[in-house]
């Protein structure tokens, strides 16, 4: 069975370029390909991709209004942010959006296809500065929300082994776990950190007063 | 000491011509007032006792031949004893009312009295002979009911005094219930009111004394001190009927205490700041030499002498200290127009008045009134120099306060000015920072990424491989990362640094199926410069890709240590080593950059493995 991956991305050579290495692949299909967000919208309405590939900078809008939107609509829908390295901030906002994973348009070929095929696993991948950004993020979310850490122990200690560029098998031996627990740690640290950031952004519509608690609850509920 | 005044200006000459003017009625108004409280003392003037004869004698009773007897006018000569005694008659036959309880009112006797009346002795206020007293404190004497038997009623009253000229200033007889109030009254004036100023007097001079002897260079208090205190021992002396020493001594004495104007002249001197301490010494001299004459004519008992030197030197040169108080006040006002110098100058002026009053009193007989007025005006510069003292506190209180948020501000100025510095300098540095971040920078791109970059050129240009230009521009990349890895906050550790490079590299050598160790004891430690950590970090990458690519290895070991004074860093693969050395450009670029960085590189390589060493001194770990 064959994956059907959707993609947007504004540039053409970029875009040109993904389709290529995803269609090179007998497990993979690029079933739809798009250069700005209303075209996005209006091919996601009438189509469900297996997995959404999403570059951040679009020429009518950004990709994080549209990861929003997409995730609200199905949250089980994987979503890798197409970016390239130094750009971990924008990553994370995405992530903050409801993004599970990101690829970097530099790396090695097979690369691009191991981060599709470890998403639909269940498994995120993460970088040093990736990491860094996100305990930043959490460190950013906690006090303002008189709650517990929303991380567990062990998810911090992945994020914080993860900062010091360990990979997935050196950070699986040391905590003694297996590596596709490492990554499902990791999908479970983002989406706690888009589960959050909604929250969050409730919070504080409710505190500015933008918002009533019932459409609050419809927002939740996701109705 | 006039800290005070000091911003007053100088008076314009209204103020001067008006405070003259007051100068001269406020002393007016003063004596008025006195004299109006005075006369309200007298009994009724028809109980007045007149015309008197009198006879110098020391007979002990009343001498009965009439012969003897002169008429009583206003100079009596007394002989050259060392004590006199005077007796006064006069038949009160007709002024002695029958019907009740007649009284005998002797305001001020300056002698021992004793009173006879119908050849009685009625009243003796102390012994008559020594110690002779002098009193100063009215007598009410009364003469109880007399029978109605129409005889002639003699008054004989004797005076003994140890003083030459014995007269008594005047003499009432009336009912006892007529000269009561007026009796009550005058002793209320002359001794109770005295006494309670004195009282007053000694607690400011308590007051003003510590002041001084806390502040002894605040000599202005002492010598204000001084002057009430000699003035306060001037005014006791008026109040004192038993003299415990002799006539002469005491009276030397009591002139002697006049001295408080001396003090006073310098007291005014030092509290407005006249500078005038040459007159101040002329007047201690003079003062002592003066006092040294009237002293000791009374210790050596010269009567004569002793009375020229009093009356005729000592208290002329007194007047002239007080009026010389009076110019010093005037010079004050001139100089600042305030309200020390202004007060001071009034009182003054009354104090002058009131002074030549009192000493004419003394002598002549025209000069109305009962007592010495002095005693009483005292209460005035008492009153002011405790205005003035409480009013320098306030001020003191308040120019401390202002001194304070003066203080204050001038701090949180100094403060602001610091911080506007430190910011600045802050702001400068930060500049040089970014400034040598940037150039550090160009330098970085020029040095690597150019490099690879111009080789991709020209690769792309010659027509080459493919696989070539796509290698060379992946070089290109690497370095890049590397250079934006090199950004990360320097006060990481190296072992932060080496992160990104450890998370990359780690993807691509587990597809290569290479097993990679690491091993970072210390490297957390060590902090290294952006361009050290650029060049090490270039060093590891082609290393650690040299041996990937080309070793055929299958483990990776990764070390970065850390002593006292160095970083040591290796990468050491098990591979089948360098066979050419001439041919990688690697390791040229590896031995440069170690030497950018003046670090030592050891390439050890044969059939076993390579491995590259870099130590790099860096203190401070």
């Amino acid at each position: 069975m064959t994956v059907s991956v959707f993609v947007v991305e504004d540039d053409a050579s970029t875009r040109a370029m993904l389709i290529d290495k995803i269609g090179r692949s007998e497990r993979h299909a690029v079933t739809g390909a798009v250069g700005s967000l209303s075209s996005a919208r209006r091919a996601l309405k009438e189509e469900q991709p297996d997995i959404l590939l999403v570059d951040l900078q679009l020429p009518d809008g950004s990709g994080i209004d549209l990861i929003s939107e997409q995730t609200l609509r199905n949250p089980a829908l994987p979503i890798l942010v197409i970016s390239i390295f130094g750009d971990e901030e924008r990553v994370v906002n995405a992530i903050g959006a409801g993004a599970q994973g990101y690829l970097l348009k530099d790396d090695e070929e097979d690369a691009i296809l191991d981060a599709v095929d470890c998403l639909l696993l269940g498994q995120s991948p993460i970088s040093p500065s990736i990491a860094v950004h996100l305990i930043r993020r959490f460190r950013q979310l906690v006090p303002n929300r008189q709650e517990m850490h929303p991380l567990s122990d062990r998810e911090l200690e992945v994020l914080q082994l993860a900062t010091k560029g360990l990979s997935y098998r050196e950070t699986a031996a040391l905590m003694g776990v297996s590596i596709n627990t490492v990554g499902t740690f990791t999908k479970r640290i983002y989406t706690k950190l888009a589960v959050s950031s909604r929250a969050e952004a409730i919070f504080e519509a409710r505190q500015m007063g933008l918002m009533s608690d019932s459409f609050s609850e419809q927002r939740r509920n996701g109705t | 000491m006039n800290s005070a005044a000091t911003a007053r200006s100088n008076p314009t000459f209204a103020q001067v011509t008006l405070v003259l003017a007051a100068c001269v009625l406020l002393p007016i108004g003063v004596l008025g007032f006195f004299y109006v409280v005075d006369k309200d003392v007298s009994p009724n003037r028809e109980f007045l006792l007149e015309d008197f004869e009198y006879l110098v004698s020391h007979a002990d009773r009343p001498a009965t031949s009439s012969g003897e007897w002169r008429r009583f006018d206003r100079t009596i000569q007394m002989p050259d004893e060392p004590y006199a005694s005077l007796w006064i008659r006069k038949d009160v036959t007709r002024r002695l009312d029958v019907t009740q309880a007649n009284a005998l009112y002797i305001p001020k006797a300056f002698a021992n009295v004793q009173v006879w009346l119908r050849g009685e002795l009625q009243y003796t206020a102390a012994p008559i002979e020594e110690p002779l007293a002098f009193f100063r404190t009215p007598l009410l004497i009364p003469l109880g009911k007399l029978d109605t038997a129409a005889e002639r009623s003699w008054l004989h009253i004797r005076l003994t005094a140890a003083r030459g000229s014995l007269s008594p200033k005047s003499v009432y007889l009336a009912p006892y219930s007529e000269l009561v109030s007026a009796y009550r009254h005058n002793y209320w004036l002359a001794q109770t009111l005295p006494k309670l100023f004195i009282s007053v007097a000694l607690t400011m001079i308590a007051l003003v004394g510590g002041l001084f002897l806390m502040r002894p260079q605040d000599t202005a208090y002492g010598w204000y001190a001084l002057y009430m205190l000699l003035w306060t021992a001037h005014t006791t002396h008026a109040l004192i009927d038993y003299i415990p020493i002799s006539h002469e001594l005491w009276f030397a004495l009591n002139y002697l205490c006049l001295v408080w104007v001396a003090c006073e002249v310098i007291f005014i001197n030092r509290y407005f700041d006249l500078r005038m301490r040459r007159v101040e010494r002329a007047i201690a001299v003079v003062t002592a030499l003066l006092a040294i004459a009237v002293l000791l004519p009374a210790l050596l008992d010269a009567q004569h002498v002793a009375f020229i030197a009093t009356h005729y030197v000592w208290m002329p040169w007194v007047i002239s200290l007080a009026l010389f108080v009076f110019v010093q006040c005037f010079m004050a006002v001139r100089q600042r127009w305030s309200i020390d110098s202004v007060g001071l100058l009034l009182i003054s002026s009354i104090f002058v008045t009131i002074g030549i009053r009192d000493h004419l009193f003394d002598f002549y007989y025209f000069v109305p009134g009962t007592t010495y007025y002095l005693q009483f005006t005292v209460v005035i510069p008492l009153l002011f120099f405790g205005f003035l003292l409480l009013r320098r506190h306030v001020h003191t209180l308040k120019f401390s306060e202002e001194l304070n948020a003066e203080l204050e501000q001038r701090a949180a100025l100094k403060a602001k000015q610091l911080e506007d510095t430190y910011r600045k300098l802050n702001e400068e540095e930060k500049r040089r920072e970014v400034a040598e971040e940037r150039a550090r920078l160009m330098r970085d791109m020029h040095d690597g990424l150019g490099g690879h970059l111009v080789h991709a050129l020209s690769l792309a240009e010659k027509g080459e491989d493919r696989q070539y230009l796509k290698e060379a521009l992946r070089y290109a990349l690497s370095d890049l990362r590397l250079i934006v890895d090199s950004l990360a906050p320097s006060d990481d550790g190296f072992d932060s640094l080496l992160a990104n490079f450890r998370h990359r590299i780690s993807k691509s050598v587990a597809r290569a199926g290479i097993d990679l160790n690491w091993s970072l004891s210390g490297a957390q430690n060590a902090k290294l410069k952006a361009d050290q950590s650029l060049a090490l970090l270039r060093i590891v990458q082609e290393a650690t890709t040299n041996a990937l690519r080309h070793s055929e290895c299958k483990t990776i070991d990764i070390s970065v240590s850390s002593n006292a004074d160095a970083l040591i860093a290796e990468v050491r693969d098990d591979g089948k080593g360098i066979k050419d050395r001439s041919h990688g450009r690697g390791l040229d670029n590896m031995q440069i950059r170690a030497d950018s960085i003046s670090a030592a590189l050891t390439v050890h390589s044969d059939a076993g493995g390579t491995s590259v060493r870099c130590v790099i001194p860096c203190a401070g770990n």
